[in-house]
């Protein structure tokens, strides 16, 4: 028989078990913030790719980081630090504000141009050759006439 | 040998100045010996650079350290077969390497053409020795750059500096030099381009004479990269293959120029037109081939693989900015000639299809170019550096990737001058459908995903297309000639070289794509700290750890974790991943070991390891469909042969135009 005592232990145990496990379970992995920094080692390689084993930088940061995450932070709020100690060169990709949207935007834009651009330019060709054939059709068709009245005299001729 | 090495780049230099000087001297005072002595400058090259290679060669052969650049990538440990990758291991070995391969393409150009083109000629031997002049120059006036310096103080050390251990691996024997036939090979094309704007002969001569130059270039470029992918992927340990390194963009982005050119040419071919658009592609594709080179090299953007060296910086600027200045301002001065009648049959036909391909690959060298030069422009403009990497790249470039799959599938769909409604209608019915069922299975096999649901449906679709490409003529083939179906699709695609080659290679580009769409979307990792006996799952698969061994050699110490492979309770096999420690470098390397299937790669890498208590950190990736990739390596590479396959009835047409040509302008 079970005392009192354990009856309110054995719950209370329980959720602080499950919550410590959910606690561990919602640390998110240390990619999610190794894969948008790089490895400052000299590799200029992301973070979580670095190709050396030994690497003096990047190992002790995945280990910063994983500590930190575990500890409650959100990967933002890891990133935003390492932004702070060593500025944004640190961000594997540009930010999406101020003059560095221009990367973003631009490779689309240029593309939208260049389409706009191929568009107008193969309409005018196209029809360009559309009139020309119109002229061709106005030039050659008096001459077919031409063609069957000679056709038709000569055949007159044959009745004369 | 050093002394030879030296005296021979430093005659190439007098060698090359002069071949620049005299067929331009014979061409302009008609003194045709001055051509012909030229022509002959051009062997003397040849000869040079290849005793200098020899040179090279054999002081890395035989361990001689008072060389440099032997002590700098060699060692007495080193295994005989890498001694090879150690010529192009650094700096001025690849600088040598350039000037080689420049020196044996010209030679071959000129013996091709020593009895045509002769207008031409002494422009392109003109052209092609002036970027020799400027490689010798470089060798031998920058002094990191000479691949015959000697240590300080001449004395021979007892042993050398050893070889990057990332380089000891056969796709490093392979892929710098396929990466440098494919720069060099764009150099010919250019130079006839260039050749054909001094002489104004402007019709489709130029691209003609150099079409399979231009092939071949195009396919050691695609080997080239693919083989770099796949070094990267069995060497670098982080489990994927291509990080948007900015060498690895410098060979991309040519690649793409080079591409768009292959295709757009065939528009001037057809139809005389994009005159001023395919020299555009070519300068384009030549400039992004020195850029290349000048990125690994000059160290303006740090890389994994390139080396500081602010001299050599500046050579490459200057002759850059020189080349870019010549070329466009001899194509502006020919404006007026080149232009042409440009008309179209239809709004929709192929002619248009291939624009838009032209418009969406130069779109994608301009992102990957504005991406690899945003952390200068970036600091220039703001003072804040920012860097551009992979996660930008993916996020740009999946899109645009995938719009070129689209038009890939598209383009042979549309008839050449004119699509008729029903043409279309008729033609799109079965890969689109295809591409449905396509969608249809994976939708219900549970794949999720908006990129890759997509990128597999288009693949369905193009695959499709190319199969009814070839399905239709084989067939033709089979009622006409009564041919047996596999006897027909065999001479259809011999008859055709280069258009059931090019069909190949699309097939070829679809599989990779295919790779690298199952293996970035779908990658799965897990790493794990495990001692003898325990076990890891990942995706399936469980592997136990059986026993460690290790044991030194001269030149490192190994480590090696031998591990049973389970997939659910079947037995697969033993992976082996090594971890390894050189003792003179003081550096340690990973040695990765997988289990390849068509599905999936299991890829392995140990990462650390304990000696006393045998604890070892284990990673392990789960690479869906990632074979595919190197098999559409192997596809792309089989097209770009046939395409390129000497083609008899082609060159008796050639001849004959040349015959043609001859005699009009004896005339």
């Amino acid at each position: 028989m079970l005392r009192p005592a354990w009856l309110v232990a054995l719950p209370v145990a329980l959720v602080i078990l499950a919550s410590s496990a959910l606690a561990a379970q919602a640390a998110p992995p240390t990619s999610s913030v190794s894969d948008k920094i790089m490895c400052l080692c000299g590799c200029n390689s992301v973070l979580s790719v670095c190709p050396h084993p030994d690497c003096g930088w990047g190992i002790p940061a995945k280990e910063d980081i994983k500590q930190q995450l575990e500890s409650g932070k959100t990967p933002d709020q890891v990133i935003a630090y390492y932004v702070d100690k060593y500025g944004e060169q640190v961000l594997a990709s540009p930010t999406k504000k101020g003059f560095n949207m221009v990367v973003w935007v631009l490779p689309f834009v240029v593309l939208l141009a260049g389409a706009v651009v191929v568009y107008f330019l193969v309409k005018s060709w196209a029809v360009r050759r559309a009139a020309e054939e119109l002229v061709e059709v106005e030039v050659t068709a008096p001459k077919a006439s031409e063609d069957a009245q000679r056709r038709l005299e000569e055949e007159l001729r044959k009745f004369d | 040998m050093n002394q030879l090495g030296y005296t021979v780049l430093l005659l190439a230099v007098a060698v090359s100045a002069y071949g620049i000087v005299a067929p331009i001297v014979g061409v302009r005072t008609g003194r045709r010996e001055f051509v012909r002595s030229g022509e002959r400058s051009v062997y003397a090259l040849a000869a040079l650079v290849v005793i200098g290679a020899i040179a090279l060669i054999y002081a890395l052969v035989t361990r001689d350290f008072s060389n440099e650049y032997v002590w700098s990538y060699t060692s007495r440990e080193l295994n005989g077969f890498y001694t090879v990758s150690a010529f192009w291991a650094g700096n001025a070995g690849s600088m040598l390497l350039w000037l080689v391969i420049l020196g044996v393409f010209q030679a071959i150009v000129v013996y091709q053409n020593r009895r045509k083109n002769r207008e031409l000629m002494p422009y392109v031997i003109s052209i092609l020795m002036a970027m020799a002049l400027f490689f010798s120059l470089v060798m031998t006036i920058s002094t990191e750059s000479n691949p015959f310096r000697l240590v300080p103080g001449g004395v021979a050390p007892a042993n050398g500096n050893g070889l990057n251990p990332m380089l000891e691996n056969p796709g490093m024997v392979i892929h710098p030099i396929t990466l440098y036939l494919g720069y060099v090979g764009f150099a010919i094309p250019f130079a006839f381009a260039m050749a054909a704007l001094i002489t104004k002969r402007l019709g489709d001569f130029w691209i003609r004479s150099t079409r399979r130059w231009t092939l071949f270039a195009w396919l050691f470029l695609t080997v080239g990269n693919i083989m770099g992918a796949w070094w990267a992927y069995v060497t670098l340990g982080w489990g994927g293959y291509w990080a948007w390194d900015p060498v690895e963009n410098a060979s991309f982005m040519p690649w793409l120029t080079g591409t768009a050119f292959l295709h757009s040419v065939m528009i001037q071919e057809k139809k005389d037109m994009l005159k001023v658009w395919n020299m555009v592609l070519i300068i384009l594709t030549f400039m992004l081939t020195i850029f290349g080179t000048f990125l690994t090299r000059s160290g303006i953007i740090n890389s994994v693989h390139s080396f500081g060296n602010g001299q050599l910086g500046v050579f490459f600027v200057l002759f850059m900015g020189l080349a870019l200045v010549f070329s466009l301002t001899l194509l502006f001065n020919r404006l007026d000639l080149l232009k042409s009648r440009n008309e179209l049959d239809s709004l929709v036909s192929r002619e248009s299809s291939f624009l838009l391909n032209n418009l969406i690959l130069v779109g994608m060298a301009f992102t990957v170019l504005l991406g690899v030069l945003w952390p200068i422009i970036s600091e220039g403009v703001t003072g804040n550096k920012a860097t551009v990497g992979p996660p930008f790249f993916n996020t740009v470039m999946v899109p645009i990737g995938l719009l070129l799959m689209f038009v890939t599938g598209v383009c042979p769909l549309i008839a050449w001058r004119r699509a008729t409604f029903s043409n279309l209608q008729r033609n799109f019915i079965y890969p689109a459908s295809a591409a449905i069922v396509v969608l249809i299975v994976l939708m219900v096999a549970g794949v999720r995903g908006f990129y890759p649901l997509l990128s597999f449906t288009l693949a369905g679709f193009v695959l499709t297309t190319v199969t009814l490409e070839f399905a239709r003529g084989a067939w033709v083939r089979h009622q006409m000639q009564d041919e047996n179906v596999g006897k027909a699709l065999v001479s259809l695609t011999w008859r055709n070289k280069r258009r059931y080659g090019g069909y190949i290679v699309h097939v070829g580009v679809i599989l990779l794509l295919v790779g690298v769409t199952g293996s970035s979307a779908f990658k799965t990792k897990a790493a794990d700290t495990l001692t003898k006996g325990q076990s890891m799952n990942v995706g399936g698969y469980t592997l136990t750890y059986d026993s460690f061994n290790s044991y030194d050699t001269n030149e490192k110490r190994v480590g090696q974790v031998t591990m049973t492979l389970k997939q659910g309770a079947t037995y697969i096999g033993k992976v082996t991943p090594v971890k390894e420690y050189y003792f003179n470098k003081d550096q340690p390397w990973t040695r990765i070991d997988r289990y390849s299937t068509l599905g999936r790669d299991v890829y392995v890498s140990l990462l650390e390891y304990s000696s006393e208590t045998g604890e070892a950190n284990i990673e392990v990736f789960i690479n869906p469909l990632i074979s595919w990739l190197w098999i559409g390596g192997i596809v792309m590479t089989i097209g770009g042969i046939v395409a390129i396959w000497p083609d008899r009835r082609d060159q008796r047409r050639l001849a004959a135009r040349y015959e043609r040509q001859a005699r009009t302008h004896e005339v």
